[in-house]
């Protein structure tokens, strides 16, 4: 010990650096100290740390000794500059004032005594100076100090200096005996004499109280016969030895003020320990004005009676901690210190929060160190986002450091100073508390996050101080607190108790029985938003793939299309209810993809939004207010949602104004562009189509404007405020028919604007004169703050009037080009109004005399208004929400499948301004219509109606180009892929790609191909669209509408051309279950030409040769390839039941049949060789002769018929019709060959069915005799595509197919095309053939 | 030997078919046929029927012209008695002869049959053991049969033997 430097305070704190001295511990230490020894923690934090990548504390190379006394705190409240806990020990050797410290052998008789602090920390502190742990320790004299009461006991007076106490020592004579369950924290307690008695009342709401430093200590004594006697003092040695046999049971409350209030640190180093209490006095405790508590009082004589051989004694804790709140015990590593030490991350994903100002943590409480919180609440939040343990600290809790961190970690001092957030959050009773501060946490947290660099530190947080519960006025919420409030019931907002009422009713009411708060929606910066859903994808199609189920689990979503497998990007839609977090950012376009996205200062989002209001704007930030579905597919994200939003003021301005009426006719797609190596969109070059009406808009103005609900201001908190009814879209109508569905999407703003005031008499509105060109209507402001505008007239303005009208009869086609905000917010089909303003272009566009196709660049601040035009009595009753035209654009038969409709967009519904017009003008649409007689438009189109508009952009169609009529498709999306030559290779390929050249190219030459169920049937749209041009949740389960395809000529083909553009109309959660297999599996189909056979009518473009079997292996380059066939044998046969609609009329091309074919291996063989050849639906069903006579005479000859055979009936003879029957009690048969692949009679079926109905004999023997029969037939015409190994691994994968060897070995087909050969045409074909040699 | 068509159904016309060289290396073995090198074991023709010999629940011998030449075929009907099927399931057995009683209705003088089986022996003469019978009404499939025959012939069965060789 000879190098031992002693050094002082005041060079510690001139060093101002932290620092550890170990060194000098020694084993022949006479203390029994713990030492840091832990290794330090080396798996990195996984959550945001605000305390990154720490330090191990510099030690000092050479034995440092401190030399000082350690003190209790001083007992005034406001001790100088030091720390504001007043709860901590404080360490002094003269040299300098006095810094903290924490001690980690505590042994009460240190206290005032002159000690070696043998091994300690440093930590340098801002205001205080700094901070010292104490690891190891000595007395500088050999002698404790503190004389012994008993040989087991030290006694320890608590009145160290002068006293404050009360009342006489004459009663002073009560003493406990017992185990200390709890230290409240320190606070000041108003208290106010008893008027006549000797009781001293303690009254919260007394004028003419003083207050008194101090804390209450909760015992739990023993009821037994030692303890419970007078003189417990006495009996304290006969406790102790029977110490063993105690039941610490009963609570005892000891209320220490004055000087024993600055023994609170001792204290809590004392909890859990089992200590005797002599010196006190008992007090009857009035808390507020009804309830009374008797309790100990420590008076001037008061002392500790403390175990030499300290024993802890064991709280009862839950055995099994169900997180609902319970108390208990924690021990655990501290990760992390938050939000200056309010909250505390404990191990991996414990959370200690500190809920109220009075918790002071101690300063040793820094990452690294290793804690026990005592008394602590465990809640488990089971989210459904992520797993973590609440530790919900209350007064009764206490945080004990049993080892330092050896890190060089900061302490936390709780400032004093608190944001009006923190006050607000302190003004909540404690289950509230605890839960919204977690979430306050989380959301000021994420916010910060998510609003870095758009709002300040100060818009989020909130500036000025709040009462929330004395209703003072707020100066400045902030953001988190405007949010986090919106969201927190009222009944959470209780008036709080002090720390006596929380802590003497612990256990029965404040923290235990109170319940919390569930299904907690949490906000997360987006970034981690995306994380979480891309790992939640990922799992999900995991699961999937483990559980390799026939059909109804796929692990690869494989399409069929000319036989050549694609690959489809699994899709997956999850609800925002599994998800379990909140959106909130600002709406913008992006500038690489021209998307619309919610976006915050982490990250993006494409989105969809089906209500987008055309007062959205970009610098405002929006929550999403009710369910949204995300839908992750494959890389993009897309995530359709529905905002909140305000509307209102800008409405204001519509006052005594003039306005244009447009029809929005088309909208063309983003236009993209390469630059560099991303696809820009130019946002310039974003362009609608539309008509000027021949209709102008008059505000009389005249009227008073009635505002029921209240305006929004421009605050951009304002726009946080939850939306008065939650839109959701009703499950259980949204199986009905989609006319429904789209009701109950638009609810919600008819019932708002039901309510608005006419001020028209309805007599005089109901009819108008038409002739007179002159509409009165009234106008009402829809959505969430409907009223009503007043009267409006409509005004004719086709006519040539004096005030110089359009100058043509009907209405002019604009092209209107719009910056990118403003671009989502129109709709096709949807009436837009627009100021008429004499320097608006749309006036002077009026008085230009262009003569074709005028164009109109619409600065952003130029604002429509989307307009909706309903009958009057639906202004008034509220009930049919759709007008004719609207009507049209929805697809009423398209809902088959039975998926829930997870998003419905409703064109035409969501409308700034509806126009309620009299009862003759309910046609307004027709009214129109017959304005623009000239057949110039026809505003909106339906399914397969020719949209007679000659193309806008000229497309220039040469004979090079194909040609056809633009038209319109509405259908359901049921399947989407990219077109290549070798899909399957490409699409391994181009997860390959790390070039951005040779991905840029590989983009640009992709096309699509798209499925669309439309009447049932497949119809497929191609054209090199790449996949960034699709709108955002394009994908199966979309129904959609195609706007200006065109349809090929004499083909019956749909393109996809530049000008087309896609709605989406609703989305459908299309689950890979086995009845999305039967649609996706829906190759490309097409109407059937004949009675035996199956054509696809696309082939003029492809030159199919004609070919052998055996040539197949010389035609690798997958070309579709023409054989004549017969088959051998089948290999495998699935059938399944079609979901039919109720509603569907089966029309003369479509067979009746509920049977359908998701796969169909055949062995085919021409006399060269064998191939085995796929099919699926109506090729696979023309190949098992299904919609042939079923052969009778069969059974005439063999004398044995089945009993169920019908011979009159025409319908009943195809043999489809009798696999219909065995189809109806069984969902799914699969027959399989076990047996020869070469011969027919050989062949080996087996029957197997996927209900728990056995299948009968004679359904059985049909069946097989179907197949048999497919395997007798005349010569088949195939077109088809040899299949790559992929494309046959991937149909073994998904189908669980274990194809045998002989077949294997076979060349692989998938039929595009089946039909009967024509003899003739055939010999003819072979002859040329054979004479070209 | 080439077994590449060995699994196939050879088209080939009937004096094609009639000279295949008939290989067995001992009594108790089938009798292998080969054409050009290359191993066959089933056929396909397209004729008129000629003749037709039925005898109840055992067989109909009948044959087919082709043009070129007859082809002797036998179509079993004894399927529900034979020991071969027995280790069949009865209901199968029950299918393949009823399929094969129609067949042998379907059998007429003077009909177009299309006729696929084993390539089998009769007393030193190839005959086809029938297995399915497709009655063509077209006229037009004969025609189409003999083309698909040069072609076959040209395209395939002339050139494998060789290109092994």
């Amino acid at each position: 010990m000879e190098n031992v430097r002693i050094l002082t305070v005041a060079e510690l704190l001139a060093r101002g650096r932290p620092l550890t001295a170990t060194s000098s511990i020694s084993p022949n230490s006479n203390q029994k100290s713990k030492l840091p020894t832990r290794s330090v923690p080396t798996h990195s934090n996984p959550s945001p740390n605000p305390n990154p990548s720490p330090k191990f504390l510099t030690p000092l190379d050479h034995f440092a000794v401190i030399v000082g006394t350690l003190a209790l705190p001083t007992t005034t409240a406001a001790s100088d500059s030091r720390c504001s806990y007043n709860t901590c020990f404080q360490f002094s050797d003269g040299s300098a004032a006095s810094i903290c410290c924490d001690i980690l052998d505590f042994d009460a008789r240190i206290i005032g005594k002159k000690i070696n602090v043998l091994a300690w920390n440093f930590i340098p502190l801002k205001r205080s100076g700094g901070f010292l742990e104490i690891i190891r320790w000595s007395f500088q004299d050999s002698n404790g100090g503190l004389r012994p009461c008993s040989s087991n006991f030290m006694y320890v007076p608590l009145a160290l200096g002068s006293s404050t106490g009360h009342g006489d020592g004459s009663r002073a004579r009560h003493g406990i005996f017992g185990a200390l369950d709890s230290v409240s924290p320190l606070s000041n307690v108003p208290w106010t004499a008893g008027e006549n008695n000797s009781n001293t009342n303690k009254a919260l709401d007394s004028s003419h109280s003083s207050n008194f430093r101090g804390f209450l200590l909760q015992f739990m004594v023993c009821e037994c016969k030692f303890c419970s006697s007078k003189e417990s003092v006495l009996a304290l040695k006969d406790s102790v030895r029977g110490k063993d046999t105690h039941s610490f049971t009963k609570p005892v409350f000891v209320y220490c003020s004055g000087s024993a209030s600055c023994w609170h640190p001792v204290f809590t180093k004392l909890v859990g320990n089992v200590v005797a209490f002599s010196g006190l006095k008992k007090k009857v405790v009035f808390i507020g004005k009804k309830e009374s508590k008797l309790m100990y009082v420590t008076t001037e004589t008061s002392a500790l009676h403390l175990l030499r051989l300290s024993k802890n004694w064991l709280l009862k804790c839950a055995a099994v901690t169900k997180g609902e709140g319970e108390c208990g015990t924690y021990r655990g590593l501290v990760k992390g210190v938050y939000m200056h030490g309010m909250v505390v991350e404990l191990d991996n994903e414990v959370w200690l929060l500190l809920t109220d100002q009075l918790l002071t943590p101690p300063h040793s409480l820094r990452a690294g160190a290793l804690v026990t919180v005592r008394n602590t609440h465990f809640v488990n939040p089971r989210f459904s986002w992520t797993r973590m343990l609440i530790l919900g600290a209350c007064f009764k809790t206490s945080v004990i450091v049993e080892s330092f961190s050896p890190l060089e970690t900061g302490c936390h001092v709780l400032l004093h100073s608190q944001s009006s957030l923190e006050k607000f959050v302190e003004s909540l009773a404690f289950s509230a508390r605890l839960w919204y501060w977690f979430r306050v946490l989380l959301v000021a947290t994420c916010f910060r996050k998510k609003f870095a660099g758009i709002l300040s530190e100060k818009e989020i947080l909130g500036t000025k101080y709040v009462s929330w519960m004395v209703g003072r006025c707020c100066q400045k919420e902030g953001l988190v607190q405007t949010y986090a409030s919106s969201h927190f019931p009222s009944s959470m907002h209780k008036t709080r108790h002090g720390v006596f009422t929380e802590l003497c009713n612990h256990d029965s009411c404040v923290c235990s029985c109170e319940p919390y708060i569930g299904n907690l929606n949490l906000v997360v910066p987006l970034s981690i938003f995306i994380c979480r859903c891309e790992a939640l994808w990922m799992k999900a199609v995991q699961l999937e793939s483990n559980c390799g189920n026939f059909h109804d689990n796929k692990k690869y979503s494989l399409q069929f299309c000319e036989g050549t497998s694609h690959v489809q990007s699994v899709r997956k839609i999850f609800s925002s209810e599994d998800l379990g977090v909140t959106l909130i950012g600002s709406l913008k376009t992006s500038p690489s993809s021209g998307r619309l996205q919610l976006v915050d200062a982490t990250g993006s989002i494409d989105v969809l939004v089906p209500d987008l209001p055309s007062t959205q704007d970009a610098s405002r930030i929006y929550k999403v207010v009710v369910d949204y579905s995300l839908v992750i597919e494959g890389m993009p994200r897309n995530l359709p949602f529905y905002p909140c939003t305000g509307l209102g003021e800008d409405l204001k301005r519509l006052e005594s104004e003039t306005f244009d009426l447009l029809l929005v006719t088309h909208k063309f797609p983003v236009l993209q562009k390469f630059s560099g190596d991303l696809v820009i969109a130019n946002p310039s070059s974003m362009f609608v189509e539309a008509i000027i009406l021949p209709w102008k808009l008059l505000f009389s103005g005249s009227d008073q404007i009635s505002y029921p609900t209240k305006v929004l201001g421009d605050d951009p908190k304002n726009s946080m405020e939850p939306s008065p009814k939650r839109r959701k879209v009703d499950h259980s109508s949204s199986r009905g028919s989609s006319s429904s569905i789209i009701g109950t999407s638009s609810e919600p703003t008819r019932e708002l604007s039901s309510c608005s005031i006419y001020m028209e008499s309805s007599e005089k509105q109901r009819y108008c004169d038409l002739s007179s060109r002159k509409i009165s209507c009234s106008a009402m402001i829809s959505g969430v703050n409907s009223h009503s505008l007043g009267s409006v007239i409509l005004h004719c303005t086709s006519a040539k009037s004096s005030n110089g009208g359009f100058s043509r009869q009907s209405g002019q086609k604009v092209l209107l080009e719009f910056t990118s905000e403003s671009f989502y917010k129109y709709q096709i089909g949807c009436y837009y109004m627009a100021k008429h303003d004499g320097e608006d272009s749309f006036c002077n566009l009026r008085d230009s005399s262009f003569s074709s196709s005028d164009y109109i660049h619409i600065p952003s601040k130029t604002h429509l208004w989307s307009l909706l035009f309903t009958p009057d009595e639906n202004c008034q009753n509220s009930s049919s929400k759709n007008l004719p035209l609207d009507n049209s654009l929805i697809n009423d038969e398209v809902s088959e499948e039975r998926d829930e409709v997870l998003l419905q967009m409703s064109p035409g519904n969501v409308s700034d301004i509806s126009l309620c017009l009299p009862e003759n003008a309910i046609g307004f649409g027709e009214v129109i219509l017959t304005e623009l007689e000239e057949g110039l438009i026809k505003p909106v189109v339906t399914r397969e109606e020719v949209l007679m508009t000659p193309p806008l952009l000229s497309l220039d169609l040469n004979c090079l180009f194909p040609q056809g009529n633009l038209s319109s498709l509405c259908g359901q999306v049921v399947a989407v892929h990219s077109v290549e030559e070798n899909s399957v290779d490409s699409f391994l390929n181009y997860q390959n790609i790390g070039d951005p050249l040779q991905l840029r190219l590989l983009q640009r030459d992709t096309s699509s191909c798209i499925h669309v169920l439309v009447d049932h049937q497949i119809v497929r749209l191609s054209g090199s669209w790449s996949k960034h041009s699709f709108p955002v949740g394009f994908g199966p389960g979309v129904d959609a509408t195609f706007h200006r395809v065109l349809e090929l000529r004499g083909q019956n083909r749909w393109m996809l051309t530049s000008a087309s553009f896609i709605v989406i109309n609703s989305i459908r959660a299309v689950c890979f279950n086995k009845n999305s297999v039967r649609v996706v599996n829906e190759s490309c189909s097409d109407k059937r030409s004949g009675p035996a056979s199956y054509v696809q009518n696309d082939g003029p473009l492809d030159i199919v040769s004609s070919g052998l079997i055996s040539e197949l292996v010389q035609c690798l380059d997958s070309k579709p390839m023409q054989f004549h066939c017969r088959v051998v044998a089948i290999h495998i046969v699935v059938l399944e039941r079609k979901i039919r609609n109720a509603n569907y009329q089966p029309t003369d091309h479509f067979r009746p049949y509920l049977v359908n074919i998701p796969l169909a291996g055949f062995v085919l063989d021409d006399g060269s060789s064998s191939c085995c050849c796929w099919a699926n639906s109506e090729r696979a069903a023309t190949l098992l002769r299904l919609y042939e006579e079923f052969p009778v005479s069969a059974f005439d000859t063999s004398g044995w018929t089945f009993k169920w055979m019908r011979k009159n009936n025409n319908a009943s003879s195809a043999t489809v019709y009798h696999l219909d029957r065995i189809l109806k009690n069984h969902d799914r048969i699969t027959v399989k060959n076990f047996g020869s692949m070469f011969e027919s009679s050989y062949q080996d079926l087996t029957v197997s069915v996927s209900s728990e109905n056995a299948l009968s004999s004679y359904d059985e023997n049909l069946l097989k005799f179907i197949i048999f029969h497919a395997c007798f037939s005349k010569i088949w015409t195939i077109v088809g595509r040899m299949m790559d190994s992929n494309a046959i691994e991937r149909l073994k994968t998904a189908n669980v197919l274990e194809t045998e060897a002989s077949v294997h070995s076979m060349q692989h087909v998938w039929a595009r095309e089946v039909h009967y050969t024509s003899p003739l045409t055939e010999a003819r074909n072979v002859l040329q053939q054979l004479l070209d040699g | 030997m080439e077994h590449s068509l060995y699994n196939t159904h050879v088209k080939l016309l009937a004096f094609d078919l009639n000279s295949l060289t008939q290989t067995s290396s001992s009594s108790s073995d089938p009798i292998s046929f080969s054409r050009n090198g290359a191993l066959l074991s089933r056929a396909e023709t397209v004729g008129t029927v000629t003749s037709r010999d039925l005898k109840p629940n055992k067989f109909l011998r009948f044959t087919i012209d082709d043009g070129t030449g007859c082809v002797s075929c036998i179509l079993w009907l004894n399927q529900l008695s034979s020991p071969y099927f027995s280790r069949r399931s009865p209901p199968d057995v029950r299918l393949i002869a009823q399929h094969a009683l129609r067949f042998a209705a379907e059998i007429k003088l003077g009909v177009v049959a299309r006729v696929r089986g084993k390539i089998t022996s009769y007393r030193g003469v190839t005959q086809i053991t029938v297995s399915d019978v497709v009655i063509e009404r077209d006229p037009n499939v004969e025609m189409l049969h003999w083309l698909d025959c040069i072609r076959l012939a040209r395209k395939v069965y002339n050139i494998i033997p060789h290109s092994n060789k």
